[in-house]
């Protein structure tokens, strides 16, 4: 019995509505006296509650914003705000209604049978739109981000607490196995809690198993798939006062399905009306809510006289007009809610209709797990045959205490437009009749041409007699007719518990802070933030300042942070032979104390990655990647090196080392106050690396130039990050020393012709069309892509990556189309204005034939098209003296 | 109006044959397509198409149902846009409502390098005449108020590719639209029968059989997407494919808010709402191999993840169904269309991976000429099974993250 002192009051369309504790949403508002809930999907049928027990359609209204939320098993809380969806401008008075008169002029499919003009359909499908779903979208800015997600381990889940269920979980408890019990309910006992004449719920059993230090009840939580490897997904509502929900990905060495049967209703005419329930709706109404379902009742069974439900009834204090079999009855009648009945012998006049259903077992989690269900015509239900390994049925699910309830498949159906199987979707029998006499008489294309089983219940109150009614008109067996496939979720579930928390981390470089105290925009790359550029007090626009650091790298000296770099630390006997096997370029042979450039191809030539590998000693390499490639590149490291037997060892150290590239003609100059080693070019020339101390912090030097000037790479541990940062900045005051970032890089390189992977080559570009036929050694004897780099090398290049400078002072976008003779021949990768030359210049893709140095094409700018000349030198210092200096 | 209450079988079942003229093996939008392109354009009716399972039960089945031809090559724009334009009329041509609505389709960018992989797109489709533009916050705000375009996600929205003719169909429909079409012609389709081996003799494909039996089959088509490689593996033909699962999703109807198609490459999504007010999510390949058709939770809630960046307000939207089809893979995401190499009356038309529902008429209509005529129409030539022995391969992986 709800508890009558403690009420509260909530609000539903702007009316105070008095609740209960212990109250749903439904069971107040039905109490209240309300019996429409909702109005059908397309012919805005009054409907009223059917099952109480969230399986169907028909209780599913606006709480707190959140569209379709069913009202019967969502607890009524004080102050929450109720309203109703899908009827305009009331529940009672819903102007679409008028639909339903029509129903005759929309037979099954009738859409695919009209309007088959393209304009006529455009023109039709915006009013669908009109009047088409459920509930109302929250507007942007709602939704909420409060859902969590959890991992979990047990011996054995068991999933369902009714006596079944119970019995599972204590004795496989017993032996101190851990065990999870999940049940949907806030109390355990299942459908004893309301069938109160089927027995108690055995308390004692509840209390062992709570006290069973191995058990845990996980209440209020439904399991909704059960996936490869006995992967529970589970749902818990609101598991504490911040989370709407928590998923539990619960995985499970046994699982026990214990989940029970539900019940569903006769096909009648009218059967969707308002007062026409199923028994064990009208017994939570009773028992759960203490509430009186009706004044005059008309209760409709098959076999055994159903004295339960009699019986409850009466105590309730309904009057019993008549208990009838289904095959009496021929319609409900009453416009908005049942007034009465019309059987073969006569009318009856009622204001409750209780259906005394099929019980269907809750087979859905079986059917995801793989499990073979075979009809069982005594029980009238589909029954586990074979279920994997690991998991089990108990209880109702598996078929105990079921019984037919009617002759399945049916003797007769009364085909009638408003006899309604599913109530998602307003299909009725007459709709299956017309489907299947046009060809559509397999349950799968019955199921797709009609949508029956596709709305919000997900079949459960409409996939028995479908197939019940298919089998009919077939004249084929329940089994050969069979059951559609069950996909999870089942139940549904919210995007937002699907999401979880939804932290997207960003990642940032150890100097982070200094850079925004030096004016950074910030750009994302991959993970990480990167600054774009500096504003300064100098520079108001994103133009100017990356002129500005341009012209400190090119004039004086510049720092960027390049921290982002993947970087892997190579070492073993046969780490050489590992990367002459996957790099391009020959590193066996590379010299310690030395830098080689490379790129990395798939099986088809294709340049995956590129980076610098400098090698420390024998068998020491670090390896610098792109900064969106690292965790791909270790993969495809360690995937080649996966039973070679070879001594190799890959470390990811990105975390823990950060690094600069301090370049410019001074750069030397401001390094050389930092550390003691011999910088000269004699002692450290370009493509060489070092281990030194700069102020006082271990570094890796490297001496390589992707901006085209003398510059030095310097590799770090991270916690000094901020610190040497600092000290360099210092260090280089004296020259005017700017940082810059990666806007003025990708300048910076552009003038050097660097291509840059990933921007400029695309999942398609090899060494040699890209103009980089050196990187491929193919006098090695063997690496990946070899065989494709060679017929690339000997076949006639398609197209070719190539650099241009315009004729004019136009500047092209980043992917602008380039043409030849109106036609298309390629396409801009990168473009920019260069200060060096004062024009744009770029890189491209040009098709081979019209990729000769000094031809020329023509680029789209801005709507027109604008004259570029194909250059085959970088753009700036095509010698390269710039950085040996 | 009357043809609203006739009541006429779609397609009737029969006996099979001793012998067609061409076997179909797969009854899918690609393998009925061909079917009636041959029937009613060609002539050739002593045609059957046999399906393991039901028609469509493969992933024209299945699929987001994604039209658009905003692709981007010059071998792909114009193929794509022949079927858009053939799809624009088949309703018509089938007396079948396809349910075809060119609501516009935009693909997002959130970072400079997709935002200039969508400008080389745009400027490809304007070059070739397709309607394509890239736009930025303000006109997307416009043509998407729900969508969230603040600064506030991890991957701010930055611009769109705006495809105006691109839209969304009836998968379903497309099939019986054709499967009833061929029936009205003469040709037989046959589901529930699977093709279990293939006779070669003198690498010829002399006949077919079958779990009903053996058919005689003149020609022998290979229309299986998912299964292309086992099936083909029948015949002895080897194929460049491998098979990957690809999930898709459905939630509870709301009332409509959503009229464009959005896709995401960066965020591996793409989403749309059905005139039922469903909405419809995909996801991006999954990373194995597999032939499961099982949904798995983390592609589910990366789905979920992924549209709640788009769409926060949807967080109590709840999923009804996760599904998963196979697609066939090809290494440059383009299809193999034209005779095997290995088998000489053994035609291909497959790889169609993640992309294949929109070409299925241009596929159909012009493998059905390469059947008949045994020439090869210009417009599949950079399609042909040849490519993978020359090297030459298409140029849609580049923009292929999310591809359908
Ligand atoms: C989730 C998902 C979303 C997608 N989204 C889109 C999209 O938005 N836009 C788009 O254009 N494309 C999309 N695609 C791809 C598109 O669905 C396919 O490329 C297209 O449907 C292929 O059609 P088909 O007729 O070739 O193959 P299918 O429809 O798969 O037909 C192949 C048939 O072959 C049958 N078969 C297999 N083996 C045998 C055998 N041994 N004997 C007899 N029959 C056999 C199968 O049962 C199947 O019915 C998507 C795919 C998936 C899975
Ligand atoms: S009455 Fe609430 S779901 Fe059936």
């Amino acid at each position: 019995m709800a508890d009558n002192s403690d009420r509260f009051t909530f609000q539903f369309d702007g009316r105070t509505i008095e609740a209960r504790s212990g109250d749903t949403v439904a069971s107040a508002l039905y109490r209240a006296g309300r019996r429409i809930f909702t109005r059908s999907f397309k012919y805005h049928r009054p409907r009223g509650l059917l099952c109480l027990a969230g399986k169907c359609p028909n209780c599913m209204m606006n709480v707190d914003g959140t569209p379709n939320v069913r009202a019967c098993i969502t607890p009524a809380r004080e102050g929450m705000t109720v309203r109703h969806q899908n009827a305009y401008p009331s529940l009672e008075n819903d102007w679409l209604s008028l639909v339903q008169r029509f129903d005759r002029l929309m037979p099954v499919g009738w859409y695919y049978k009209t309007m088959t003009h393209q304009w006529s359909w455009h023109a039709a499908e915006s009013y669908i739109r009109q009047v088409a779903g459920l509930g109302v979208a929250p507007q942007p800015g709602g939704g909420s981000k409060d859902y969590e997600h959890a991992w979990m381990h047990a011996e054995v889940a068991v999933i369902g607490g009714g006596p079944a269920g119970l019995q599972a979980a204590v004795e496989m408890a017993h032996d101190g196995s851990p065990v999870v019990l999940i049940d949907d309910q806030p109390e355990l006992g299942g459908h004893l809690r309301y069938q109160k004449r089927a027995g108690a719920v055995a308390s004692a059993l509840v209390d062992q198993l709570r006290a069973t230090p191995s058990a845990q009840i996980i209440s209020r939580s439904y399991c909704f798939g059960l996936y490869e490897g006995n992967l529970l997904g589970v749902v818990q509502a609101n598991p504490h006062g911040g989370a709407i929900e928590r998923l539990i990905h619960l995985r499970a060495k046994r699982v026990v399905i214990a989940t029970g049967a539900y019940e569903v209703p006769f096909t009648f005419e009218n059967n969707d009306l308002p007062g026409v329930m199923l028994s064990t709706a009208v017994q939570r109404l009773i028992h759960l809510h203490g509430i009186k379902p009706g004044e005059r009742a008309v209760v409709v069974a098959t076999g055994a006289p159903p004295d339960e439900v009699a019986e409850d009834l009466s105590q309730a204090g309904v009057e019993l007009v008549s208990i009838l079999a289904p095959s009496e009855v021929i319609a409900a009648t009453g416009a908005t809610h049942v007034t009465g009945l019309r059987t073969k012998s006569g009318e009856l006049s009622c204001d409750l209709l209780v259906m005394c259903g099929q019980r269907v077992p809750d087979a859905g989690l079986l059917h995801q797990a793989g499990g073979k269900l075979v009809w069982n015509q005594d029980r009238g239900a589909f029954l586990p045959a074979e279920l994997p390994a690991n998991v089990s049925a108990v209880g109702e699910v598996a078929g105990a205490w079921l019984a037919r309830a009617m002759p399945l498949p049916p003797e007769r159906v009364s085909f009638h437009k408003r006899s309604f199987v599913c109530f998602c979707s307003d299909v009725s029998t007459a709709d299956l009749r017309d489907a299947m006499s046009e060809g559509f008489d397999h349950i799968e294309t019955l199921k797709r041409y009609t949508t029956l089983t596709m709305g919000p219940c997900q079949g459960r109150m409409c996939q028995l007699a479908g197939i019940a009614i298919c089998a009919h008109e077939t004249g084929r067996t329940m089994t050969e007719t069979g059951v559609t496939t069950a996909r999870p979720p089942n139940p549904s579930v919210s995007l937002g518990a699907l999401a979880g928390p939804r932290h997207h981390p960003f990642r940032r470089t150890p100097m982070h802070d200094a850079h925004d105290q030096s004016g950074a925009a910030w750009m994302d790359m991959g993970d990480w933030k990167r600054p774009r550029y500096y504003k300064t007090a100098s520079c108001q626009s994103e133009q100017a300042c990356v002129e500005e650091e341009y012209r400190a790298v090119r004039e004086r000296v510049g720092i960027i942070d390049v921290s982002t770099l993947g970087k892997l630390d190579v070492k073993g006997r046969d780490a050489g032979k590992l990367l002459d096997k996957v790099y391009t370029n020959r590193f066996s042979d590379l010299k310690p104390g030395r830098v080689r450039y490379s790129v990395l191809c798939d099986e088809a030539g294709i340049m995956l990655d590129d980076g610098t590998i400098s090698r420390l000693a024998d068998d020491h390499y670090f390896i610098t990647t792109t900064t969106g490639n690292l965790d791909f590149v270790q993969q495809w490291l360690e995937w080649w090196l996966v039973g070679t037997g070879w001594d190799v060892h890959i470390t990811n150290v990105t975390g823990g080392r950060a690094a600069v590239n301090l370049a410019g003609p001074q750069a030397r100059d401001v390094l050389h106050a930092l550390t003691a080693c011999d910088l000269s070019s004699r002692a450290f020339p370009y493509m060489a690396c070092r281990e030194a101390d700069v102020a006082e912090v271990p570094a890796l030097l490297l001496r390589i130039g992707f901006v085209g000037e003398t510059g030095w790479e310097i590799h770090f541990p991270a916690e000094y990050g901020e610190f040497l940062w600092l000290k360099l900045l210092e260090a280089g005051k004296p020259f005017d020393i700017r940082p810059f970032g990666v806007e003025a890089q990708r300048l910076l390189r552009l003038e050097k012709r660097h291509v840059i992977v990933g921007v400029d080559t695309d999942a398609l570009s090899n060494p040699y069309e890209a103009g980089m036929a050196w990187v491929a050694k193919l006098e090695k004897p063997d690496f990946i892509g070899r065989n494709a780099l060679s017929r690339q090398a000997a076949a006639a290049a398609e197209q070719r990556l190539v650099g241009f400078i315009m004729n004019d002072a136009s500047l092209p976008q980043d992917g602008a189309a380039i043409l030849v003779g109106g036609a298309l021949a390629g396409r801009v990768t990168s473009a920019r204005y260069s200060p060096g030359n004062g024009k744009a210049v770029g890189l491209a893709w040009v098709s081979a034939k019209s990729s000769a140095a000094g031809a020329e094409i023509e680029i789209r700018v801005n709507g027109g098209t604008a004259r570029a000349r194909i250059v085959e030198e970088a753009f700036y210092d095509p010698a390269g003296d710039r950085l040996r200096m | 109006m009357m043809q609203l209450f006739r009541k006429q079988r779609m397609w009737r079942s029969h006996q099979l044959k001793a012998a067609y003229d061409v076997v179909i093996i797969g009854a899918g939008v690609h393998g009925l397509g061909i079917a009636y392109y041959l029937a009613s354009r060609h002539g050739i009716r002593n045609v059957a198409v046999l399906d393991r399972g039901y028609l469509g039960c493969g992933n024209s089945g299945r699929n987001t149902a994604i039209i658009r031809s905003n692709y981007r090559t010059p071998e792909g724009i114009p193929f794509y846009e022949e079927s858009v334009q053939l799809y624009r009329q088949l309703s018509r041509e089938l007396d079948w409502n396809l349910l075809f609505s060119q609501c516009g389709h935009l693909t997002l960018a959130h970072t400079d390098s997709s935002v200039a992989g969508l400008r080389v797109r745009a400027e490809n489709n304007q070059v070739l005449g397709v309607d394509s533009r890239v736009i930025y916050r303000d006109e997307i705000r416009r043509l998407v108020p729900a969508m969230d375009l603040s600064d506030g996600p991890r991957f701010p929205v930055m611009a769109a590719l705006y495809h105006p003719p691109g839209g969304i169909i009836r998968h379903d429909a497309v099939v019986w639209g054709y499967a009833r079409a061929c029936d009205r012609l003469g040709v037989e389709v046959h589901p529930y029968t699977e093709v279990t081996g293939v006779r070669v003799a003198r690498r010829k494909a002399a006949s077919v059989i079958t779990s009903r039996g053996a058919i005689a089959a003149g020609t022998v088509v290979n229309a299986t997407a998912g299964w292309a490689s086992m099936v083909a593996k029948l015949a002895g033909v080897t194929l460049p494919i491998v098979s990957h699962p690809l999930q898709a999703c459905v939630t509870e109807p709301l009332k409509p808010f959503l009229d464009k198609v959005i896709v995401s490459a960066t965020l591996h999504v793409y989403v749309n709402q059905t005139d039922k007010g469903e909405l419809v999510i995909g996801a991006e390949i999954d990373p194995y191999q597999s032939y499961s058709l099982k949904g798995t939770l983390p592609t589910l809630e990366q789905m979920a993840s992924y549209t709640l960046e788009l769409f926060p307000q949807l967080s109590g939207l709840r999923v009804l169904r996760q599904w998963a089809g196979i697609c066939d893979m090809t290494p440059d995401y383009a299809p193999i269309i034209g005779v095997s190499r290995e088998v000489e009356n053994y035609y291909l038309d497959v790889g169609w991976g993640t992309y294949g529902f929109k070409a299925a008429p241009a596929a159909a209509k012009n493998t059905a000429e390469l059947i008949a005529t045994g020439k090869t129409p210009k417009i599949i030539q950079p399609f042909s099974p040849a490519r993978f022995y020359g090297g030459q391969l298409v140029g849609e992986k580049a923009a292929a993250a999310v591809s359908s």
